[in-house]
């Protein structure tokens, strides 16, 4: 009785534990309403920004960030002033809206405040972007913004169908991160999908040598890709200096193939 | 012998160049004309999906009655900008090399929300449109034959209504990929050059007889 207690006990335990180091899985989110923008449609779109387990749903609060803006045609463009609070389940998030003027492919990018998670005992800087293809112009999207990390994407990153291939290269500095760890993440929008057991939650792949990853998404939706690398002790918590996790995090959107 | 091998070679030679042309058109990909309204001018871009820019291609501009109220060609970035000659709607037609076409329309309510149509001469504009003339004229060139005027609007708007099918089914059919023209430039090349082989033999054979007449 007492030893199948005490098993009864450990099993929950282990389960606890494995269970929390799965579910944290953070990334910065930037989703437009939509990525493609013709001139028939709407010529706008509504910007989504939080700070999330994208698949399981969990937010975080997410501070004005330090940089927002648009880089098209080879320049960035400050949004930070069109930012506006939104409150998501409880947590602070962000909202905006931009409409295109000119043709071409619009990079949307996002410095966020260093979030500090006390589970990780380290802070989180995930700089993140997604494209946006505007008016029948497929140019930019390969460019880099020249963020602090970033992934820039070698399949452009709009127009693929579910099952398709992405690929991109994760730099550092401008410079390629050799082996790079990336976790990859559905966003689980309307929350009707499970894991069937942790793993599934966060996929995990590496870079080569090049710092090149690959990743074939099975599923419709948005999946987020999130490079991480070690930033060294740059900030202090509570006077103690902390590592901090660096992301380049790029959000792709995937579209199950249409019947006439 | 010699003349089948000839013919033969010829075919090849042909049907390797109309393949090379086709891989030229299809690389290009669909074409775009873009417009927008700032400052009472409607500016228009237009380009290839690739980014490379639609250059001297003429762009069309039409009422909403289907006239043709302006013409023009794009620079060298792709580029051509007019001041709206009428009220909007206004749709743009874009004739890219090669049987390109695109095209857009330009709302009434884009015209006046990029506070468009300026109210100067007013009266010139409207006959412009009136006549369905492709450029501006000057006000000495308006004293022309009402006639004259009125035959060209007429014939015009039953030119464009009977046309209207036959130009919709080209710009369908030019979106997807190779169009009729495209098909028949492909055949006048592997005709063409059949031909040239035919005459070069036949100047080969003349020769022969020549020498064989000596």
């Amino acid at each position: 009785m007492k030893k199948s207690s005490i098993a009864i006990a450990a099993t929950l335990i282990t389960i606890l534990v494995l269970g929390i180091s799965q579910a944290f899985a953070h990334f910065q989110m930037i989703i437009p309403s939509q990525n493609i923008v013709t001139q028939e449609g709407k010529r706008s779109v509504k910007l989504d920004i939080r700070f999330t387990h994208p698949f399981e749903g969990h937010m975080m609060n997410m501070e004005k960030p330090d940089e927002f803006g648009v880089f098209f045609r080879g320049k960035k463009h400050d949004l930070r002033n069109t930012l506006t609070p939104a409150k998501i389940d409880g947590k602070q998030a962000w909202k905006t809206s931009y409409t295109f003027k000119r043709p071409g492919d619009y990079i949307f990018y996002v410095s966020p405040k260093a979030y500090w998670e006390p589970a990780e005992d380290k802070f989180i800087i995930h700089y993140t972007k997604t494209v946006v293809d505007a008016y029948g112009l497929e140019e930019g999207w390969d460019e880099e913004v020249g963020l602090k990390t970033e992934i820039i994407p070698l399949v452009r990153p709009y127009g693929i169908y579910t099952g398709q291939l992405f690929r991109g290269i994760v730099k550092l500095d401008g410079k390629p991160v050799p082996y790079a760890e990336i976790e990859v993440e559905w966003y689980n929008a309307a929350n009707k999908y499970k894991a069937p057991s942790p793993p599934y939650v966060t996929h995990v792949i590496k870079a080569d040598k090049n710092g090149v990853f690959s990743f074939a998404m099975p599923k419709e939706g948005w999946w987020g890709f999130a490079a991480l690398s070690d930033g060294g002790k740059i900030l202090k918590y509570k006077g103690e200096p902390k590592d901090v996790e660096l992301g380049a995090v790029f959000w792709v959107y995937v579209h199950d193939m249409v019947q006439k | 012998m010699l003349r089948t091998s000839l013919l033969i070679t010829s075919i090849i030679i042909a049907i390797f160049i109309s393949i090379f042309c086709f891989c030229e058109t299809s690389f290009a990909h669909k074409v775009t004309i873009f417009a927008y309204v700032e400052a009472g001018k409607v500016y228009t871009e237009s380009y290839y999906v690739d980014g490379t820019k639609c250059k001297n291609s003429e762009v069309e501009v039409y009422n909403k009655d289907g006239q043709k109220v302006l013409t023009g060609k794009t620079d060298e970035k792709g580029e051509f900008n007019f001041v709206p000659p009428c009220e909007g709607p206004l749709k743009i037609v874009l004739n890219a090399s090669m049987g390109h076409r695109a095209e857009t329309v330009v709302s009434k309510q884009d015209l006046a929300e990029g506070n468009a149509a300026p109210k100067t001469q007013p009266e010139t504009r409207a006959k412009n449109v009136a006549s369905g003339r492709h450029t501006y004229t000057s006000p000495e060139k308006k004293e022309m034959s009402i006639t004259r005027h009125e035959l060209e609007k007429v014939l015009n708007e039953t030119l464009d209504k009977k046309l209207h099918p036959i130009m919709k089914l080209l710009a369908e059919s030019r979106q997807h990929g190779v169009s009729a023209k495209d098909v028949f430039a492909g055949l006048g090349y592997i005709f063409g050059i059949m031909g040239i082989g035919i005459y070069l033999k036949d100047i080969k054979k003349q020769g022969k007889n020549r020498e064989n007449d000596k």
